[in-house]
């Protein structure tokens, strides 16, 4: 993100750009600061929270007739599959900004956020690439157990005869 | 009397002002479309002949009408959710209080919906659950009766729900019983 500047060591541009604000939410920010916060400052705000999911147990330890305990599980992993993507977003933004700003310097000054999201891309696809919007927990389990199998018969055949890159 | 002998030279004279006979416009009569001779009254004054705008004020008033129709009532509305109630504020949970379904939302008509129409998101999470319950044994149960009718099918041991193990004869005495019940009428005719 760039930093915060003085205005004062802004160019004309650059200060006529912030100014842009001004005109277009100028009348906005007045209404609101001069009309509506004296008409509510009287009163009790209402209050919001937000809500506060607990820990389940996950798939893997619901028994196979226990449909409470595998429908629990399955909503929270759409919970926590939305937290993963949200997460993903936010380190792709940043990944991106960095190359805007740096411009010719982005080669050294953004390797660390780079690589970072590229790691947690490659997580994310590893956990639920290929899944379609339809998936449920149950379809992720079984992904999840396919690769491990597939891991261990590749390890078993390559000690037999030797990997392919040699 | 002397109202009635008045009234009729009156009436005579509106009469002939409003509904002039003899080929002469009065005040009641349709303006004709014809050229008129161009009077100079006080020098620039004009009779101006246009088409109707009864069509287009009409409309536009329909339009007026309908749009207001919505708009007044729900502008009050959302003036006063937002004027005068105001979002809610993001506060900390306190310890030991529980919120209410509705004091998860920002915005104060959200709010109401949330209180007195939908139901809370607890309750939705329950009905999801049953509706899951109901569907995942009702898979089961399929399961097993298709199970068990290709168990049938192959083994052929058994004689499936329908059958009623039974006595013979039981069976022979019954009809021998209604046979000679029935013996001296004739209700069936039989082809020889």
């Amino acid at each position: 993100m760039p930093p915060n500047i003085e205005p004062t060591q802004l160019k004309p541009r650059e200060r006529a750009m912030q100014n842009f604000k001004l005109i277009t939410e100028g009348p906005i920010i007045f209404f609101k600061e001069n009309i509506i916060n004296p008409l509510q400052a009287h009163i009790d705000r209402p209050k919001y929270y937000h809500r506060r999911f607990q820990r389940v147990p996950t798939f893997d330890q619901c028994y196979e007739n226990d449909y409470i305990c595998q429908f629990e599980a399955n909503e929270q992993y759409h919970r926590d599959r939305v937290i993963d993507t949200k997460i993903i977003r936010i380190l792709r933004r940043r990944a991106k900004e960095c190359l805007f700003y740096e411009g010719p310097n982005a080669d050294h000054r953004c390797k660390h956020i780079q690589e970072t999201y590229e790691d947690a891309a490659t997580n994310w696809f590893i956990k639920y690439g290929d899944l379609t919007v339809h998936s449920n927990v149950r379809d992720a389990y079984m992904k999840q157990k396919h690769r491990l199998i597939f891991e261990r018969r590749k390890q078993e055949y390559e000690a037999k005869h030797g990997s392919n890159t040699e | 009397m002397a109202g009635m002998s008045l009234l009729r030279p009156v009436l005579q004279r509106t009469f002939r002002a409003g509904f002039k006979l003899n080929g002469q416009n009065g005040i009641f009569s349709l303006p004709k479309l014809q050229t008129i001779s161009v009077r100079s009254m006080a020098g620039k004054a004009k009779i101006v002949r246009h088409h109707t705008q009864f069509e287009w004020q009409s409309f536009k008033d329909d339009v007026w009408f309908w749009t207001m129709f919505w708009l007044v009532p729900v502008g009050l509305i959302m003036g006063y959710a937002n004027f005068v109630v105001g979002q809610a504020e993001l506060s900390d949970i306190p310890e030991g209080y529980e919120p209410k379904h509705y004091e998860y939302y920002k915005g104060p008509i959200e709010r109401w919906f949330s209180k007195y129409i939908y139901d809370s998101y607890e309750y939705d999470y329950h009905k999801k659950m049953i509706e899951h319950i109901d569907e995942m044994e009702k898979l089961a149960l399929r399961d097993r009766e298709e199970k068990v009718k290709s168990l049938m099918l192959k083994k052929q041991d058994c004689k499936s729900w329908y059958y009623y193990p039974g006595d013979l004869q039981e069976t022979v005495r019954a009809r021998q019983g209604h046979d000679e019940q029935y013996a001296g009428i004739n209700t069936i005719r039989m082809r020889k």
